[in-house]
C-alpha cells in the first residue's frame, strides 16, 4: 500500500484520508523517523485505525511509532461515546504495561561502593524472567478478586507501602468499573501465580542518577537534583492481561461481524461503545489495568526492602518515594474539548502516555502547577526522560504523548548484532551494571536495538506535546 | 516447514506443507523454536488438546495460543504435534513433549499471545500456507 504523507512542519506529518478512512491521519516524527518509518507497516497500521467508527479527531501516532500489531505502537485514537468502539488490540495485551519511578535521597556516588550487591539482591529479591516468583508470597482467588478491584490500594492494604504513594498514580491506582464476572477462570489462574513479578522481554527495573536538569523549576516539584539517585519499574499485568487481551480478542471478532464493522485487520476487532460486549470489556481490562497497579507497588515495596538492606538505612533515611505512575497500554473514558465542545471520549493509547496539562484535576496538588509527570524509557545503555505534560498535548493529542525510545532493530536483527559482544561486559565499562534472566532477551534489547530517545523526546518538546525537565543515567539494570 | 519472520518489535511465524494438518503441526514448530531455539525435547508425555474457531485462520491462532498456554502453564516443552481432528471450525490434537530442564534446553522468548495480525491460512499450489506475528 502506497501511502500519501504531507509534511506539515519539522515535527508533524498530515496522512491525508484516502481510502477507507474515515479521518486524517497525524504522525509526531523528524524527517529521518518519517524516512525510516516508510520502510515499516506502521503507517498502514495509522490509516487502518482511522476507518473504525466513530473516531473523533484524527487517528495518530507519537514520535516513538513502529509496527505493532492492529494498532501501531506509539498509537492515540479517540472515540466518541455514542458513535465510536473500543478495540482490545488498541490497548493491547500487556494491559497498563507502564512505568513508575521513584526518587531517592541518595547520591550516586554514595550507593556506587554497594552497586553491585545492590543489583545481585534485586534480581533475588524481585522475581523476573519466565516462571519465577516469591516463595513467601501466595494468592488465594478471593484475593486476587480484592486485587483487580482494588489496584494499588490493594497491595498498600497488605502492606506494600504506604498509603501517600497511591496519590502518585495515574488514576489512583486503580481504574473504576472494575467487575471479576468478567474475567475468565483462565485468567485468573494466570495472574494468580504472576502477581508481583517483573516478566521477561522489555521489562525492568533500573538503578538511575539524574543526569541533566533541564528545567530546575519543576525539577524542584518532583523532587530531583543532579546526582540523585531514582528507581525506575517497568512491568504490567503480565499473564492476567494477556489472557484478558486475547478472550477479548475472540468476543470482538464475533461483535464485529455482528455489529457489521468492516476490519482492515483483524487484530483491530472491536464492538460499539453501547453494546454490551464492549461495556465488558472495559470492565475485564479495569481488572486487568488494576492487576498492574497492584504489581508495580509490590514490586516497589520490595525495591524499598533491598535499599534497606543492603545499605543498612531506614525509609526516612532513603526516602525511596513514588514520583508518578503511568499506564502506556490502556483505553480510557475521558472528557476533551473538540471543536470548542466538551466531549466524553474513550482513548485509546497503545504504547502511548497520558500528559494531562497544568492545573487539570486528575493531576496531584503537588504538581498541579508544573503538568503531569511524564515517565519516558530509553535503553539500558543511554538514558531515560521525566517530562511533564502540556496545554499544547491536551489540545492536540487527547493530552498523549510518546512512552519510550521505539524500536529500531528487530529481534533476529539485534540477535545478530549482538554476536560476538559480551554485552554484560560492554555496559560494565560504561558504568551499567545489568543482571538478566535470559541470555536471549539480553541481546534483543541491546541499546542499539532501540531508537536514541533523545530524539523521541526531542520532536515532543519542540512540537510542544510534552516539556523536558530531567535526564536519567542508568547504573544498574535488571532484566526480565 | 517453518521460518521465523522479521517484525520490528516482536516476531512471526509462516510455514508452507502439503496439506492443512501438516501446515498446523509445522506452525507449531516454529512457535517451539521462538519461545525454546533448536532445543533437543523428548517426547514422554501426551496431552490432548482441542479448540474451536469461527473460521481456519481463528482456528491456527487459537490452536497456537493453546499450544503456548499449555507450555507455560505446565512448564513443558513441546517436541511434537499430531493433528487428530480437524474441521473448519475444530482441532484436535496430541502434544507431546517434556519437562523443561534448565540443564538441558534453552529458553529463548515469553510468548505473550499469538496475534491476530495478518494472520493467514490460505491454501496456495500444491499445498498450504500460513504465517501470524507473535506479541513478545
Amino acid at each position: 500500500m502506497s501511502i500519501r504523507v504531507q509534511q506539515i512542519d519539522a515535527c508533524r506529518w498530515r496522512i491525508p484520508r484516502q481510502g477507507d478512512m474515515r479521518t486524517d491521519g497525524l504522525v509526531f516524527a523528524s524527517e529521518k523517523m518519517m524516512h525510516d518509518l516508510r520502510r515499516e507497516q506502521a503507517l498502514e497500521q495509522v490509516c487502518n485505525v482511522a476507518t473504525l467508527p466513530g473516531i473523533v479527531g484524527p487517528s495518530m501516532a507519537m514520535p516513538d511509532i513502529h509496527w505493532g500489531y492492529g494498532f501501531p505502537i506509539g498509537g492515540v485514537a479517540a472515540f466518541d461515546a455514542e458513535e465510536g468502539v473500543v478495540s482490545p488490540g488498541g490497548v493491547g495485551y500487556d494491559i497498563n504495561c507502564g512505568v513508575r519511578l521513584l526518587r531517592s535521597n541518595l547520591d550516586a556516588g554514595e550507593i556506587r561502593p554497594h552497586l553491585k550487591r545492590l543489583v545481585d539482591e534485586l534480581f533475588h529479591n524481585v522475581p523476573s524472567g519466565v516462571g519465577s516468583h516469591r516463595q513467601d508470597f501466595k494468592l488465594s482467588l478471593c484475593e486476587e478478586e480484592n486485587v483487580i478491584v482494588n489496584g494499588a490500594a490493594w497491595a498498600v492494604r497488605q502492606g506494600f507501602g504506604q498509603a501517600s504513594d497511591l496519590e502518585f498514580i495515574e488514576g489512583r491506582g486503580a481504574i473504576s468499573g472494575a467487575d471479576p464476572e468478567m474475567v475468565s477462570a483462565r485468567a485468573m489462574e494466570r495472574g494468580r501465580a504472576q502477581l508481583g513479578t517483573l516478566g521477561s522481554g522489555n521489562h525492568f527495573l533500573e538503578i538511575q542518577q539524574v543526569e541533566v536538569i533541564y528545567d530546575k523549576s519543576a525539577a524542584d516539584v518532583l523532587g530531583l537534583c543532579p546526582g540523585q539517585v531514582t528507581v525506575s519499574v517497568h512491568t504490567g499485568s503480565r499473564g492476567f492481561g494477556y489472557q484478558v487481551c486475547d478472550d477479548y480478542l475472540k468476543i470482538m471478532l464475533k461483535a464485529a461481524r455482528k455489529y457489521s464493522v468492516t476490519l482492515p485487520d483483524r487484530q483491530l476487532c472491536c464492538a460499539p461503545l453501547q453494546s454490551d460486549e464492549a461495556r465488558s470489556y472495559l470492565a475485564a481490562m479495569a481488572c486487568a489495568a488494576n492487576f498492574a497497579f497492584a504489581n508495580r507497588q509490590m514490586i516497589t515495596a520490595w525495591v524499598r526492602e533491598t535499599f534497606e538492606q543492603v545499605l543498612n538505612k531506614g525509609q526516612s533515611e532513603l526516602r525511596l518515594g513514588v514520583i508518578y505512575d503511568v499506564c502506556h497500554n490502556i483505553a480510557k473514558w475521558e472528557t476533551h474539548r473538540v471543536d470548542g465542545k466538551e466531549r466524553r471520549l474513550c482513548v485509546h493509547r497503545k504504547g502511548a502516555t497520558r500528559a494531562f496539562p497544568p492545573g487539570h484535576a486528575e493531576i496531584p496538588e503537588a504538581y498541579r502547577q508544573i503538568g503531569q509527570p511524564v515517565l519516558i524509557p530509553g535503553d539500558m545503555g543511554r538514558y531515560s526522560y521525566v517530562l511533564t505534560g502540556t496545554a499544547g498535548a491536551y489540545q492536540e493529542t487527547f493530552g498523549s504523548t510518546c512512552h519510550g525510545a521505539g524500536r529500531l532493530m528487530s529481534r533476529q536483527a539485534a540477535k545478530k548484532a549482538a554476536r560476538g559482544h559480551d554485552l554484560i561486559g560492554e555496559l560494565a565499562a560504561q558504568g551499567v551494571l545489568v543482571r538478566a534472566a535470559g541470555r536471549a532477551t539480553l541481546a534483543e534489547e541491546m541499546p542499539e536495538a532501540y531508537k536514541d530517545v533523545a530524539d523521541v523526546v526531542d520532536v515532543v518538546h519542540r512540537a510542544g506535546i510534552g516539556h523536558i525537565v530531567a535526564r536519567l543515567k542508568p547504573m544498574a539494570v535488571v532484566k526480565g | 516447514m517453518y521460518r521465523l519472520i522479521e517484525h520490528t518489535a516482536d516476531m512471526g511465524i509462516e510455514a508452507r506443507a502439503r496439506s492443512l494438518p501438516d501446515v498446523l503441526g509445522d506452525m507449531a514448530k516454529g512457535l517451539k523454536a521462538l519461545m525454546f531455539g533448536e532445543s533437543r525435547v523428548l517426547a514422554k508425555l501426551d496431552t490432548e488438546i482441542a479448540v474451536q474457531a469461527e473460521n481456519l485462520t481463528e482456528l491456527l491462532v487459537c490452536w497456537l495460543n493453546e499450544v503456548a498456554y499449555w507450555s507455560e502453564k505446565n512448564n513443558l516443552i513441546p517436541a511434537d504435534f499430531r493433528i487428530e481432528q480437524l474441521s473448519d471450525t475444530t482441532l484436535r490434537a496430541t502434544v507431546s513433549g517434556e519437562p523443561f530442564d534448565p540443564m538441558r534446553h534453552t529458553f529463548e522468548r515469553q510468548v505473550k499471545s499469538v496475534t491476530y495480525h495478518q494472520a493467514c491460512l490460505e491454501e496456495i499450489p500444491g499445498g498450504w500456507y500460513a504465517r501470524v506475528y507473535v506479541d513478545l
